[in-house]
């Protein structure tokens, strides 16, 4: 099954709903989850999000695990470097290479960046699976924020389909002709896909750009109010 | 109302992409450009609004010289409208409706015109009840819609289409076609550029062929499709409903020097051939 954020954003139980109260009470959670910095409250922000996103919103379970998992690595990450390389205090574990060692300081670091992150990802989850991106971006403007930033944002997330479509299909080409065989070549094949993908992109906003213009673009992208349906 | 004069283009010392083109299109035609890949189609066709400044040479629309600031530009874009090749270049925003108002908004009109425009424009294009859709989750036909149907919402007089049947299944070709052909009995100019060539008579009542940044010839379709030397200069070929009656000729059937173009001049022909014998 494949993983298409926007395609559940337009189809889930909680599309509708108003993106006003979404986005508020994502920023809302976010703030508190990071002012209170406590790890009880990170778990029981990830239970109670999680419970809506899975079973008000009606999100797929997989499809959930799977918007987990690719920050998940990260923090995994970035978490592991802060516990061995930051931080300074009193060292309660010493691994006995090049004198790297634990200190209680980075450990602290290391875990409740970590409950953060766990604690502040369904918040974001929650507005990010529920709500098409064309209501935040509307809700935003109406809020006065700069709108280089959400012109910026629009064009970014749909330069975003267009390429993961392309690397979608330059990956199954390489693939058809064994180019993710062996180790070796498959770094050669993702250098390959990833420098493509960057001339591409600078052909691709030359013709955007041509375009834009074409339809009269002034540098600046006006905003559309559609009319009130049912009258 | 369309007029080129001696168009010279180069993107780089080296390569010269246009090299003198000259042509004039009439209020209310339905023309198609021909070539290869590479011919320069594009090339010219961006120069029709201004996005390229030639070298040398002048557009003219409606008798006007094309000025490049930003004023009459904005002018000229409004008259003469694009519909790039693929629509993924040209849809850009998140929902259908937002994109076909990006234009008019430019152009400066009323909300209430504006909205008035898309419903009317989605509507001609038969993509009404999609206004909310993400672009793209539609299918390559929904989306080339969606692009004529930004276009058609700045009220163009002369609509410019570059290559709009390709990527598009034979279902989807047919369904263009005719709504560019409806488009044209309202009164918008309408350029094609184009390498199939079979469709080509059935709505083009001139045709000019470009090769290597050059126009070679221009004439009907009958004209055009009788030189095989300038086809073979375009690498073109003729309608395949064409290519059989000659075909048949050789057989030793005279068809007087005319050979039908579309099926239905092929299907009268054949019916004379058949009752003559």
């Amino acid at each position: 099954m494949k993983f298409d954020m926007d395609y559940i954003a337009h189809h889930n139980a909680l599309t509708e709903a108003n993106p006003y109260f979404k986005l508020f009470l994502t920023i809302f959670l976010l703030i508190l989850t990071l002012a209170l910095d406590n790890l009880y409250f990170d778990i029981f922000i990830f239970c109670v999000m999680s419970i809506v996103i899975l079973a008000i919103a009606k999100i797929n379970y997989r499809s959930y695990l799977k918007f987990l998992s690719i920050p998940m690595a990260f923090v995994v990450i970035t978490c592991l470097f802060l516990i061995f390389f930051f931080g300074k205090g009193e060292v309660i574990y010493e691994t006995g290479i090049f004198g790297i060692v634990v200190t209680t300081d980075s450990l602290h670091y290391g875990v409740y960046t970590f409950f953060r992150v766990v604690g502040c990802l369904p918040s974001l989850g929650f507005l990010a699976l529920t709500t098409p991106i064309a209501k935040i971006l509307n809700c935003l403007s109406t809020l006065k924020v700069p709108k280089l930033f959400i012109e910026i944002a629009l064009l970014m997330y749909n330069s975003i389909f267009i390429f993961l479509n392309e690397i979608d299909t330059m990956q199954k080409a390489q693939e058809t002709r064994l180019g993710y065989h062996s180790y070796l070549n498959s770094f050669k094949s993702l250098g390959a896909l990833a420098s493509t993908i960057f001339l591409r992109s600078l052909d691709k906003s030359e013709t955007l750009q041509h375009s834009l213009d074409s339809r009269g673009y002034t540098g600046e992208i006006p905003i559309y109010k559609p009319k009130k349906r049912g009258n | 109302m369309l007029e080129v004069k001696d168009l010279k283009y180069s993107y780089n010392v080296d390569y010269q992409a246009l090299k003198g083109v000259s042509l004039k299109i009439e209020q209310g035609e339905m023309v198609a450009l021909l070539g290869k890949n590479g011919a320069g189609k594009s090339t010219l066709f961006l120069h029709l609004n201004g996005i390229y400044e030639p070298d040398e040479g002048k557009v003219f629309i409606d008798g006007e010289e094309l000025k490049y600031d930003k004023k009459s530009l904005l002018k000229f874009r409004q008259k003469v409208g694009i519909v790039f090749q693929n629509p993924d270049d040209q849809i850009f925003a998140p929902t259908v409706e937002e994109d076909v108002a990006f234009g008019p908004l430019n152009l400066g009109l009323s909300m209430e015109e504006v909205q008035d425009r898309v419903e009317e424009a989605l509507a001609r294009v038969g993509m009404t009840g999609f206004e909310k859709s993400a672009p793209h989750h539609l299918s390559g036909g929904q989306k080339k819609r969606v692009a004529i149907a930004g276009i058609l919402a700045m009220k163009p007089e002369i609509m410019i289409l570059d290559e709009p049947t390709a990527g598009l299944d034979p279902q989807g070709v047919t369904n263009l076609v005719k709504l560019l052909k409806e488009l044209n009995e309202e009164g918008i100019t309408i350029v094609i550029s184009t390498h199939e060539v079979d469709l080509v008579p059935d709505y083009a009542k001139r045709v000019f062929v470009l090769v290597d940044g050059k126009l070679i010839a221009e004439g009907t379709p009958k004209d055009i499709f009788s030189q095989p030397d300038i086809l073979e200069q375009a690498n073109l070929k003729i309608p395949i409903v064409t290519e059989l009656f000659q075909k048949i000729e050789k057989e030793g059937y005279d068809m007087e020097g005319d050979y039908p173009l579309t099926i239905e001049e092929a299907k009268d022909k054949f019916l004379k051939l058949v009752n003559k014998n």
